[in-house]
């Protein structure tokens, strides 16, 4: 699946053409179309933030700060457009994003219930 | 025969997303705030002539994307700075600056000119990335519809975050309130809200192809009946964001 939307995304056709059999044969053609439906939406919203330079928003700064560090994100050019992380939201980081987590899942479940409760 | 008739194709396709479709066609047609209905079928098509144009190619592997001086792949009645902008986002979106969207609109492109040509690329791009994914023939534009352009600026817009006004993150009120929930937005909701229904155009397209934004916070299992789950969804839109250098 992550091969599809890469080859996608990279203008690959060979490679598309190829990753998408395989994705239909394991995964199903249904999943398939569902990938596609979710590449091609993240081919636009790409677009958007950076033909706009809009910044990662404030809350997310400090939660994901230790993450995008980790994974070397701040080298893509689009990272000019968000502030640095400060020292404390680098600080805080970890323990913002277990509070968040433990927030999401509860979020999560209460969607759950209210869509299993006929 | 209507448009987005998946009928034939070998996949079987659920319907709302060729509703979601046929609605965006519907609406890059009709005349816009700022741009007429043939315009925006223009920009609709120097956004399929952006994907293979040799030019952009070249600047792509250029070390500066403003330096390099020639002719895109075009065919259009578009204004030769519109023609630009069409291809750097289709092509190049991520060394798009402030000074070049300044630059134009010192030119005769407006800012609102502007977003409201991202508005269109943006959603022509994606519904053609389905087809191309799923290796179908591209729909046909559609044919614009006469009049002219509303002129239509929202009365209160910033300019505080990223390269163009928007809506501040309050200020969704009035003839904006349907846009978000004034206490809680996100500056990619914001980006296109100097033009409104720019916005709504990319309303009409997520939901079929994402998720519900209400459903954005609170749900990670499954989509409905969708056979794919957010934890794969997620999965898709990190790779395509990662390989697009998109930090946001």
């Amino acid at each position: 699946m992550t091969a599809f939307a890469e080859a996608l995304a990279r203008r690959q056709p060979d490679v598309l053409a190829e990753t998408r059999t395989a994705l239909a044969n394991a995964a199903g053609p249904g999943l398939l179309v569902e990938a596609a439906a979710v590449a091609a939406n993240f081919q636009r919203m790409v677009r958007i933030a950076d033909s706009t330079g809009i910044p990662i928003d404030a809350r997310s700064v400090a939660y994901g700060a230790d993450v995008r560090e980790e994974l070397n994100l701040n080298r893509f050019g689009s990272a000019e457009n968000t502030p640095p992380p400060s020292l404390w939201q680098r600080l805080f980081s970890p323990i913002l994003r277990t509070v968040m987590r433990r927030k999401i899942r509860q979020m999560g479940r209460a969607h759950l219930q209210q869509n299993s409760t006929p | 025969m209507q448009a987005f008739d998946f009928s034939d194709s070998e996949y079987d396709i659920r319907e709302d997303l060729p509703e979601a479709y046929r609605e965006t066609w519907r609406r890059i047609a009709a005349p816009g705030s700022w741009w007429t209905g043939a315009e925006r079928v223009a920009i609709a098509q120097e956004t399929r002539n952006a994907v293979s144009c040799k030019f952009c190619q070249e600047r792509k592997k250029t070390l500066s994307p403003y330096g390099m001086s020639g002719s895109h792949d075009c065919a259009s009645l578009l204004p030769e700075r519109a023609i630009d902008a069409v291809h750097r986002i289709i092509t190049d979106q991520g060394r798009i600056t402030q000074a070049y969207i300044d630059d134009n609109a010192a030119h005769n492109m407006s800012e609102e000119q502007y977003v409201e040509l991202l508005g269109i690329c943006v959603v022509v791009f994606s519904v053609d990335e389905f087809h191309r994914g799923l290796g179908l023939a591209l729909e046909p534009l559609p044919k614009p519809k006469p009049g002219e352009p509303t002129g239509y600026r929202p009365a209160h817009t910033t300019r505080e975050t990223g390269f163009v006004s928007m809506i501040p993150a309050a200020g969704a009120t009035g003839e904006e309130s349907d846009l978000w929930d004034p206490k809680r937005t996100a500056n990619v909701l914001r980006a296109l809200s100097l033009v409104p229904d720019a916005v709504r155009d990319w309303f009409v397209v997520h939901e079929a192809q994402y998720i519900a934004l209400e459903d954005m916070m609170v749900n990670y299992g499954a989509i409905g009946n969708r056979p794919i789950n957010r934890m794969q969804t997620e999965l898709v839109a990190s790779r395509v964001s990662a390989v697009n250098e998109c930090f946001y």
